[in-house]
């Protein structure tokens, strides 16, 4: 009997002795990956913004990694999709490849769950292509942009690190307490942190943390805090490679039964940007009132990415503006977000920013009157 | 008709060796599986996915988005229908062709009461469990390669095969898309191979045979519930069903290899901690019947 018991627990130490291992193989990774604080040479804040301004890295491939956490309800499948729309991005997280080769070459894979869209960037073409609706575009690019570090004019471009790390640096005003906050380590890699807060009170960023590579002083990681505990948006490298991407990667030519849009970015570089759908119409040119922090971007007709879900699954067209947006006293409407706020007015003006939704009405009233 | 009867047979089975008698349980065991009217009904059930999928895209050609993955590419080549199909049979089929066959797979010997003939051919507990995880996983890759098979065979006729469009725009040659069409298969096999392995380990639990093959299906089904769910997005990367469909990695411009070890990693410890579950189970039991 009690050799039939010790033969019991020799046995079921086998499977509970296979589940440790397993579990510590897990959890090894993340423990060596952790949130460390390499020691590194101190800086001042004014040493790094110069550095990274003057980083001289031409090419580097690697793995972004971008999560918004506004406190808004997920769209359905929103995970999964690889959508060149920001209306994807706003919600979720999504994961892209990144490969630059210089200012003339660069590509941008999003990957979505058996679905990429791909934007190429070589020289004087510009493609898209979406595997879901096997669409391509197609855009030469003036010659004069061509030269600038970042001609790629779609929303996903923008979730980058570098360029989003360009958008809150270009912010720095004497508005900005600019300081150094604690080393991190991002993608395997030791970094620098630059943290900015607004002074102005009536912007909702609490502050913008952004991590630079303390060896290439490349942008790893941008995370914008807002209301809540975690980051409302952060975008960061998972892994980086400073080498020259291949430059195969580069040449795209598009597949055989794809449907090719042709684009023209001629007059309007940047803001008649190629929509992936491509089947969006015109949408009104946006305004912006003010600047830094406190800047509202607004335009003369609520965008139809906040009505497209709407009308998804047939209900009708307001219903989740409705569920997403409170009614004020004076029958505005308004969006309160864990970092951007937006105003719809009863007479079809959007005020979008990130600050308090008191500045949005006062940004309303003013521009009425 | 059971397993002991099988290789209760000859005169080698007496003889007090163990040189060759798993080889021949193994056969043997493969035999009467593939045998067995049921399990060949099922993978008929497989082999019909793709054919539908492909009557229904030759009849009417859908667009992207219009149904499964892939579904809009189908018609330019018909290498796509091997995809499509393995999109559509990943989320029910095949879990409830594994979960019948892993789950029958010990239950049904003990609810047959020939479990215990079984134990009396000259090879220990330990190696009867190793034929039969090895049955279980030859059958789904049985079941993975009909698919495939299939789509592949009918897809060329209605469509023809052509270079393939990868998810990032990129072509590539036909060859390298068979290729990749013959690793996808490996891939979904060794995905699939962690929930064969639990239905093994359930199989061990209990003399009933269809409640084990209800609870490996339940165990898909909860998975896929618990992978739906936005708010456990923590703990999606571990769940047993959230990469099945990963197998897309081996469709991009830029493979992730890494992607894909971690997944199978993933699967094969599974399959690890269950197997081990099931033969401390299985050497422990009294089999009464």
């Amino acid at each position: 009997m009690g050799m039939m018991l010790s033969r019991r627990r020799l046995a079921w130490s086998v499977p509970a002795a296979v589940i440790a291992a397993v579990v510590t193989a897990g959890l090894l990774p993340g423990m060596a990956s952790g949130n460390g604080h390499p020691p590194l040479d101190p800086r001042s804040a004014a040493e790094l913004l110069v550095a990274v301004q003057g980083s001289t890295v031409e090419h580097l491939s690697g793995t972004v990694v971008e999560t918004a956490r506004l406190g808004l309800p997920d769209l359905p499948g929103s995970d999964r999709s690889a959508s060149l729309n920001w209306q994807s991005l706003i919600t979720g997280s999504h994961t892209a490849n990144v490969w630059v080769d210089g200012p003339d070459r660069q590509r941008i894979a999003v990957l979505g769950q058996l679905a990429e869209s791909d934007i190429v960037h070589n020289g004087k073409d510009l493609w898209t292509y979406s595997s879901r609706d096997n669409a391509v575009t197609h855009a030469v690019v003036p010659a004069d942009t061509a030269s600038k570090p970042n001609p790629v004019p779609t929303d996903a471009a923008d979730l980058t690190p570098q360029a989003a790390a360009d958008k809150a640096l270009k912010a720095i005003d004497p508005s900005t307490i600019v300081a150094v906050d604690e080393t991190a380590e991002v993608a395997g890699r030791s970094a620098y942190t630059i943290s900015l807060t607004p002074r102005d009170a009536r912007s909702t960023v609490r502050r913008v943390l952004i991590a630079v590579d303390s060896e290439y002083y490349v942008p790893l990681r941008v995370q914008v805090f807002g209301s809540g505990v975690d980051a409302a948006f952060e975008t960061a490298f998972t892994d980086i490679d400073f080498t020259r991407p291949h430059s195969s990667l580069f040449s795209f030519s598009p597949p055989d039964n794809a449907v090719v849009t042709e684009k023209d970015l001629g007059g309007h570089p940047s803001t008649d940007a190629p929509d992936a759908t491509a089947t969006q119409p015109a949408q009104p040119k946006p305004s912006v009132i003010g600047n830094g922090w406190t800047s509202i971007l607004t335009m003369s007709q609520p965008p139809a990415a906040a009505t497209a879900p709407g009308t998804h699954d047939g209900r009708p067209t307001g219903s989740l503006l409705d569920q997403l947006t409170s009614t004020l006293p004076n029958g505005d409407r308004l969006l309160k977000t864990s970092l951007i706020n937006a105003l719809i007015t009863t007479d079809g003006h959007v005020f979008v920013g990130a600050v308090t939704p008191e500045l949005l009405q006062k940004a309303a009233t003013g521009s009425a009157g | 008709m059971s397993l002991a009867d099988a290789t209760w047979t000859g005169p080698l089975a007496v003889r007090p060796t163990f040189r060759g008698a798993f080889s021949r349980l193994y056969l043997s065991e493969m035999r009467l599986t593939l045998r067995r009217r049921r399990n060949v009904a099922l993978l008929g059930v497989l082999a019909v996915v793709p054919v539908f999928i492909g009557i229904a895209v030759k009849i009417s050609t859908p667009h992207n988005g219009d149904g499964p993955d892939f579904i809009g590419q189908v018609s330019n080549n018909g290498l796509f229908l091997v995809f499509t199909a393995l999109t559509v049979a990943l989320p029910l089929f095949l879990p409830l062709v594994i979960g019948v066959v892993s789950g029958d797979s010990i239950a049904g010997e003990a609810g047959g009461g020939t479990l215990r003939y079984l134990l009396t051919v000259p090879v220990t507990r330990g190696r009867l469990l190793a034929v039969k995880t090895l049955g279980v996983a030859s059958y789904t890759a049985i079941g993975v390669l009909i698919v495939t098979g299939v789509g592949l065979v009918l897809g060329g006729i209605l469509f023809g095969l052509h270079d393939v469009i990868l998810l990032s725009g990129d072509t590539v040659s036909l060859g390298n898309g068979l290729l990749r069409t013959l690793l996808v298969a490996a891939y979904v096999t060794v995905a699939l191979f962690g929930l064969a392995a639990g239905g093994v380990f359930v199989s061990t639990l209990t003399e009933n045979a269809i409640a084990a093959m209800a609870t490996t299906i339940g165990l898909a089904v909860f998975s896929a519930l618990l992978d739906a769910v936005p708010q456990l997005r923590r703990i999606h990367g571990v769940l047993l069903t959230h990469n099945w469909l990963g197998f897309g990695e081996l469709l991009r411009g830029q493979v992730d290899r890494a992607a894909l070890l971690r997944w199978s990693a993933l699967h094969l410890a599974y399959a690890a901690v269950f197997l081990s579950l099931a033969w401390a189970r299985l050497t422990t039991k009294d089999v009464t019947s």
